[in-house]
């Protein structure tokens, strides 16, 4: 029984170590960033998106956007596949990141 | 206490019964602890996992299986068809994925065991396994053509394995004579990259028009309809139209039969006689991940597409083009996406979180010019139902455009091939 209940400490303190991990922000910027170069550094003609502040009214403008043509009609479509939710997460880790 | 373990998550560790002496800080550090993720394929879907598996569960270790193959990418292949590239700027060098927590295997992975979870690799090595995921890519199979098989393919080229086969191909492409005829014919899907023979087609008119320009080209295609359709169609009306005529299935495209010995090809109604035909041949997935009833008898592998294990043993996760993830197509794109969500999956587990937000993307950038391009891309959720596209995010590059956009994509789509790359493989 000592033996259990060290092993439930054991386990729940390594629980909470590891809850870190990545953010949930990080993980949708993981599919940004395979365009817009590691961790956000651009990869030219592609702008980089780390360090900015505008991610989120951006995103949010396109959102809205009614036609899906011209230079940025891949983006306009991407940013109908995020929720708000997914919109302030993205543009929190962009932010938080130092510029390139 | 069963939560508590599974928050745990780590079974080599509980079964090495080693808990108990073990002060907390050396968990982390101690190899006993470590999840052990074995990652079969070192193309763009493995690759990709195994560098965000290390950034995201710092303390797990993976043996990244490539088997001896050098890598050569596909993507961006075509333009080395056609000259413009050199297979050498193709080729992907993979020493600089190992890593602290990455171990490079250069073997081939010849069977696995579910339930025991082991690996076995070409000369008889065993590899003990917390998970595996298998990114193995295709097999073609060329055999499954009348007349055809594996020793006609330098007969029928198709080079849709980028490597040498891709210089065999430009050289037979450079000896077709002014006034000959070059045929592509087009599986039935689904097969590796869907828009790619329709950019290959579009490539070798555009140097047809330049070096041959009495030469034809035809497009035989088992399928009915295909991926930006409208836009291919409107460039080959506007830039080949007496050079490039195109057979769906429903118009005698299907190819019936091959002979090797005198490189015709034969569909239900007409015998051709071309000086170069590059046969694609039908797909499935690799054969390690045929094994263990994986793929269920149907050649590819279904997985649960919120974390992408698979749906007939889960500590079995399949990624890239190996995997069942329609509609999502089997692209370069695709697989990274599918890897990163699989890693996040992973990563969370073994530290006790909910699984991730399944968001997956893609985007399949095509030339039709080696300066212009245009791109369709789809966004879509894993859920329990399967992929879900989501609303409004599916969609082409706009029908009507100045040449000046075609320009600006095709610039873009270098700049996601160096972006992928490097984040495959850090090359
Ligand atoms: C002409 C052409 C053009 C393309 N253009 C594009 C493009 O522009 N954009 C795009 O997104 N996609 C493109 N693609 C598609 C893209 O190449 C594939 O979708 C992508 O390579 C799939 O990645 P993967 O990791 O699943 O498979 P692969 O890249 O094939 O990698 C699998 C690796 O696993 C290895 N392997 C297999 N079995 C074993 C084993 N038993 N042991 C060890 N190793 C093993 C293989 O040797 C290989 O190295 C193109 C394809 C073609 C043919
Ligand atoms: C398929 C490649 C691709 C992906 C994936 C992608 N983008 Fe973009 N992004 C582009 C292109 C193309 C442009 C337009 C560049 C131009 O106009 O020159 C762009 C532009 C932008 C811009 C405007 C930058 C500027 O300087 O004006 C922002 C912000 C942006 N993207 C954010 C994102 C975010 C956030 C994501 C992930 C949800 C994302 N992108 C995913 C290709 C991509």
């Amino acid at each position: 029984m000592r033996r259990l209940s060290t092993l439930l400490l054991l386990a729940s303190v390594s629980a909470v170590a590891d809850a870190e991990g990545p953010s949930r922000g990080e993980i949708l910027a993981s599919a940004c960033n395979t365009c817009h170069g590691l961790d956000g550094r651009g990869s030219p003609p592609l702008p980089p998106l780390r360090g900015r502040n505008d991610i989120r009214q951006q995103l949010q403008a396109w959102k809205i956007a009614a036609e899906a043509t011209g230079d940025t009609h891949l983006m306009i479509r991407f940013a109908r596949a995020l929720s708000d939710m997914d919109i302030d997460d993205l543009a929190s880790f962009y932010a938080r990141q130092d510029s390139p | 206490m069963t939560e508590l373990l599974k928050g745990l998550g780590r079974r080599q560790f509980l079964a090495g019964g080693m808990l108990l002496p073990l002060a907390l800080g050396s968990l982390r550090a101690s190899a006993k602890t470590a999840p052990h993720v074995v990652i079969v394929g070192g193309g763009f879907a493995g690759a990709t996992a195994a560098r965000y598996l290390a950034r995201w569960l710092p303390d797990v270790h993976v043996s990244l299986v490539l088997g001896r193959d050098r890598y050569w990418t596909c993507p961006f292949s075509n333009l080395a068809v056609i000259g413009l590239r050199s297979l050498d700027s193709l080729e992907v060098r993979r020493d600089q994925l190992a890593s602290g927590n990455i171990t490079l295997v250069p073997l081939e992975a010849r069977d696995f065991d579910p339930h025991r979870r082991t690996l076995r690799l070409e000369g008889g090595r065993t590899l003990s396994f917390d998970r595996l995921i298998l990114a193995p890519g295709i097999e073609v199979m060329p055999e499954a053509i009348d007349g055809h098989g594996q020793d006609a393919v330098d007969t029928f080229p198709h080079a849709w394995q980028a490597g040498p086969a891709t210089d065999h191909l430009a050289r037979r492409l450079s000896a077709v004579p002014d006034g000959g005829l070059v045929i592509i014919s087009v599986p039935e899907g689904p097969y590796r990259c869907p828009p790619g023979p329709y950019e290959r087609a579009s490539l070798m008119a555009w140097w047809l028009a330049r070096h041959r320009p009495r030469a034809k080209l035809i497009m035989l295609d088992a399928n009915a309809s295909f991926t930006k359709e409208a836009l291919f169609k409107s460039h080959w009306r506007e830039a080949h139209p007496q050079r490039l005529s195109w057979f769906g299935r429903n118009d005698d495209g299907q190819l019936r039969r091959v002979d090797a010995r005198r490189g015709r090809v034969h569909t239900d109604f007409e015998d051709y006689r071309p000086d170069l035909a590059c046969v694609i041949p039908p797909q499935r997935a690799a054969a390690i991940a045929r094994i263990a009833d994986l793929d269920g008898g149907r050649g590819w592998c279904s997985v649960d597409a919120r974390t992408f294990a698979s749906t007939v043993h889960p500590n079995v996760h399949v990624i890239g083009d190996a995997a069942i993830a329609n509609p999502m197509p089997k692209s370069a794109f695709a697989a990274a996406s599918q890897a990163r969500i699989c890693a996040a999956a992973i990563a969370a587990e073994f530290s006790g979180r909910g699984p991730p937000d399944a968001l997956l993307t893609n985007t399949c950038y095509s030339l039709l010019t080696p300066e212009k391009a245009i791109a369709v891309t789809g966004s879509y959720r894993g859920t329990r139902h399967g992929i879900q596209t989501l609303p409004g995010s599916g969609g082409t590059s706009p029908l009507q455009a100045p040449s000046s956009l075609r320009e600006t994509e095709a610039g873009h789509a270098r700049g996601w091939y160096a972006s992928a790359r490097a984040e495959a493989f850090g090359d």
